[in-house]
């Protein structure tokens, strides 16, 4: 929304209306000096619905139109700020554009307000709460933001839980998110940009950036590819995920995610840019490395020796959660003579006695849990604690006593689910790949595991998610990023450096 | 060569590390035949010797020209075809060398033909992601390689008996001298370099002598540990090193064989992988209409065909892997033709200079 600032803003601001029109190249609808034909347009378009209002007023002789939609925008402000100044100024016998720019500029107290000659803009701003103002012989419309639609309050992150970080997260407003991180960073180098996206939806997302160090081109390729997304309705920022990730297929994405207005502070400082999408209370990040998922921001605000063994755990409990049931199935199937002695007759004597051979055991108990936590998701709370019981004693302690499947498949499943939550960003990669390699494991051994090992090896390495590497900074390997790849460095160090991430452009 | 896809040179010498330890790992007995296994440990003075020799006419190709590449110096089809061959020839080697392993190791009454079949398609894959993403793999690679044969020698180091070493040179200088020219000879990784330098950036003379100082070390390293473990059983074993692997013990871990393979797996994947990238390369420059990744599906398909030809018999796989064969083509590829490209370039400069 543009401010008005001083008196001459109007004159420029139309001025600059008419050199963007002889740019824009798309076809718009522009308002009519007749009235009737305006609002005659806008009826076609918003049709019976009863939720949109128009308020007509003759003020002086002049009719003005007041355009809402019941909802969406705050009556009691859109009353004391708008509509009651403007019915009952005095206009001195100005109309047209001139009562817009006085109605504007000396008599409404709103704060935030813009003008358009566009009359669809003006359709979309009052979809989305603003008050439109319409008068006979204007070509332009005032647009009077009074948003006062019901929203969630702030609350706990849900996702992404920290021991000593802020106890904020995003929610769906996204100008309530912006405001989060505005507080977080209280310099004009924040910036940001709205993209409409979604052909029908026509969603706003709010591209954030640090001026001061994000990368031009970067910058330039992400609003582009938003504003080039075929799409027809965006009802997530997910929904986006796929447009900003490049057409290079893998299981792993080059876009994150977070709910906490301070990792995303964290993240535009290092030069990344950060996509907030209307409706969504979780951001996007543009770049996004692969080690990143193992970072949270308690390392940073934890003692760093203790960080980085947070760190190494997290890189454990990944490649646990990925490969354990596929060399578990693999170990037992074809090369037993790594199973050391003391173990070797625990195991085999349980697996003999179940009826399924190891994969077919193991893609079934990982199934069923994937069931199990599926419906942990989506049933409501109050019965969660049934669906554990259920899960924890019928499938897994009577699945064992009914030998159906062996004890040591059910050590490695619960390590398996437990470790895959440690990084649960990486979940749906690991979920597919678990799976991928219990059927590996099983048909061609630690040979298998190793080639299925190689693919996904070379199909993250040729990531690159806008110029920076998927694998950056251990391949290729950047010396002064190696300080917060694993070990992480103490402030005094860190602080010293930017640690931005053009340095890891290729 | 191409050189839209570029690599730094600690990536590139990564990459050739990985792919050179392949050979290492995967030594056969029989190269050793002629030469006492203490021997192989004072060879490495003379492989470094060899190396930078057969690098000269390159090194002096590239100090003049270091923007052209020697294929665009060469200009000529029969030296592109050439070099896709020699890379050919040795993707044919790796794949069936590992298919030999795996069908007498790891799978020893299992066929193995669906496995290989896969190995190659996920070289092929390898290679169809290109040159950086290989380059990437070959460092992350590294990462695991490195650390895991360090590993396995070190609980090897109780089992080290110095007694099982013998005088150096007992035959002689002449069989180390030898048996050190067969090595650099089969060493297809000088032909990579000689094909590969437009494509690297950054300080590729110290990259190179810190490639060829790390791949002799880890030669020696593991000739020592095999000759000072298990003696002359070393002769015996149709992969010495594997065997070497097995006898690893650590806490209740009796085998560490399993380690190796998957040591093997990912080098061989790495080197297969540029090897096909090369030869795509090379064959879209001579045949340009043609997308890379046609040719990846051919030379894929091609050398599936070939493997599957070979596996079927071990003394196939002995006939194919020749060693006289191996060094004539890579002294070649490596030495020969950027020798006479230097020899023509010069003379042709020479006559330039007579005219003016």
């Amino acid at each position: 929304m543009v401010i008005f600032m001083n008196e001459n803003w109007f004159s420029k601001k139309v001025d600059e209306i008419t050199i963007n029109e002889k740019n824009e190249t798309t076809k718009k609808k522009n308002i009519d000096k007749d009235l009737q034909k305006n609002m005659a347009y806008i009826k076609q378009q918003f049709g019976d619905s009863f939720d949109v209002k128009y308020r007509k007023y003759n003020a002086q002789g002049r009719e003005i139109i007041f355009i809402m939609v019941d909802g969406m925008c705050n009556s009691l402000l859109a009353t004391e700020q708008v509509i009651l100044p403007i019915i009952e100024a005095d206009f001195e016998g100005e109309k047209g554009d001139k009562l817009i720019y006085s109605a504007a500029d000396q008599v409404s107290a709103s704060i935030d307000k813009s003008i358009t000659n566009d009359l669809d803009e003006a359709i979309r701003e009052a979809i989305y709460g603003s008050i439109i103002m319409l008068t006979d012989d204007a070509q332009f419309a005032i647009m009077f933001g009074v948003q006062g639609f019901p929203k969630r309050a702030v609350l706990e992150p849900s996702t992404e839980m920290q021991e000593r970080g802020s106890r904020e997260a995003f929610v769906e407003s996204f100008k309530d998110n912006v405001t989060m991180i505005r507080r977080r960073v209280r310099n004009p180098v924040f910036k940001t940009q709205i993209v409409e996206v979604g052909d029908t939806s026509k969603t706003r997302a709010c591209v954030c950036y640090m001026s001061d160090r994000v990368d031009r081109k970067m910058l330039d390729n992400v609003v582009e590819r938003l504003k080039n997304c075929k799409i027809d309705t965006v009802l997530g920022s997910g929904y986006l995920q796929t447009f900003l990730d490049g057409k290079h297929p893998s299981i792993f994405s080059g876009v994150g995610f977070t709910e906490r207005p301070d990792v995303l502070t964290a993240k535009i400082s290092e030069g990344k840019i950060c996509i907030i999408v209307d409706g969504t209370p979780n951001a996007l990040i543009v770049p996004y490395l692969f080690i990143e998922h193992f970072h949270s921001l308690d390392d940073y605000l934890k003692r760093p020796y203790y960080a980085t063994f947070i760190r190494i755990l997290k890189i454990a409990s990944f490649l646990v959660s990925v490969f354990l049931p596929g060399l578990y199935v693999a170990v037992c199937t074809f090369h037993q003579e790594i199973i050391p002695e003391t173990m070797i007759f625990g195991i085999t004597g349980q697996e003999s006695r179940t009826p399924l051979p190891v994969m077919f055991e193991a893609f079934f108990i990982h199934f069923v849990y994937e069931i199990v936590r599926e419906a942990g998701l989506r049933m409501p709370k109050s019965v969660g604690h049934a669906i554990s019981i259920v899960g924890a004693l019928v499938i897994g302690d009577s699945a064992v006593t009914a030998g159906i499947i062996s004890a040591p498949m059910l050590i490695i499943v619960g390590l398996t689910a437990v470790s895959s939550f440690v990084v649960s960003t990486l979940y749906e990669s690991v979920a597919v790949l678990r799976f991928a390699f219990i059927i590996i494991g099983g048909l061609g051994g630690l040979y298998g595991i190793m080639m299925g090992f190689a693919a996904v090896l070379v199909n993250a390495a040729a990531i690159n998610p806008f110029g920076v590497p998927f694998t950056s900074p251990l391949s290729p390997t950047k010396i002064g990023a190696l300080r917060d790849l694993v070990v992480r460095q103490d402030w005094r160090r860190m602080g010293k450096k930017k640690m931005l991430i053009q340095k890891l452009e290729k | 060569m191409q050189t839209k896809e570029k690599i730094s040179a600690f990536q590139f010498f990564t990459m050739l590390f990985i792919s050179r330890a392949l050979t290492t790992v995967t030594y056969l007995s029989s190269y050793t035949k002629d030469v006492r296994l203490s021997d192989m440990l004072v060879q490495p003075i003379f492989r470094i010797t060899l190396g930078v020799v057969i690098m000269l006419p390159l090194y002096l190709i590239y100090k003049k020209h270091n923007t052209i590449d020697l294929l665009s110096l060469a200009n000529s089809k029969i030296i592109f075809f050439c070099y896709v061959f020699v890379f050919f020839y040795f993707t044919v080697i790796t794949i069936a060398r590992l298919d030999v392993f795996a069908g007498t190791v790891v799978f020893p009454e299992t066929d193995v033909n669906l496995l290989l079949v896969f190995a190659i398609l996920l070289c092929s894959y390898g290679a169809y992601l290109g040159f950086e993403a290989l380059g990437r793999s070959a460092v992350l690679s590294a990462v695991l390689v490195v650390p895991a044969l360090i590993f396995i020698m070190a609980t090897l180091v109780k089992k080290v008996d110095l007694l099982n070493l013998t005088p150096v040179f007992y035959n002689g200088v002449t069989p180390v001298i030898k048996t050190a020219f067969d090595s650099v000879g089969q060493t297809v990784e000088y032909a990579i370099i000689a094909i590969c330098l437009p494509k690297v950036s950054g300080n590729v003379k110290k990259g190179f002598f810190w490639w060829l100082s790390l791949q002799t070390l880890l030669m020696a390293t593991m000739f020592f540990f095999a000759t000072t473990v298990m003696g002359n059983f070393t002769g015996t074993q149709l992969f010495p090193f594997h065997t070497l692997a097995s006898l690893a013990e650590f806490a209740m871990f009796d085998r560490l064989d399993a380690i190796f393979t998957s040591v093997w797996i990912l080098c061989a994947f790495i080197k297969a992988g540029l090897l096909i990238y090369l030869q795509s390369d090379i064959l879209h420059r001579v045949f340009q209409k043609i997308q890379r990744k046609y040719f990846i599906l051919g030379i894929g398909a091609i050398t599936i065909i070939t493997n599957l030809l070979i596996a079927s018999e071990f003394k196939r796989f002995l006939f194919v892997d020749n060693s006289i064969f191996k060094i004539v083509i890579t002294g070649i590829t490596a030495f020969v033709i950027p020798l006479g490209i230097l020899i023509i370039k010069r003379k042709g400069r020479r006559e330039c200079e007579n005219q003016s």
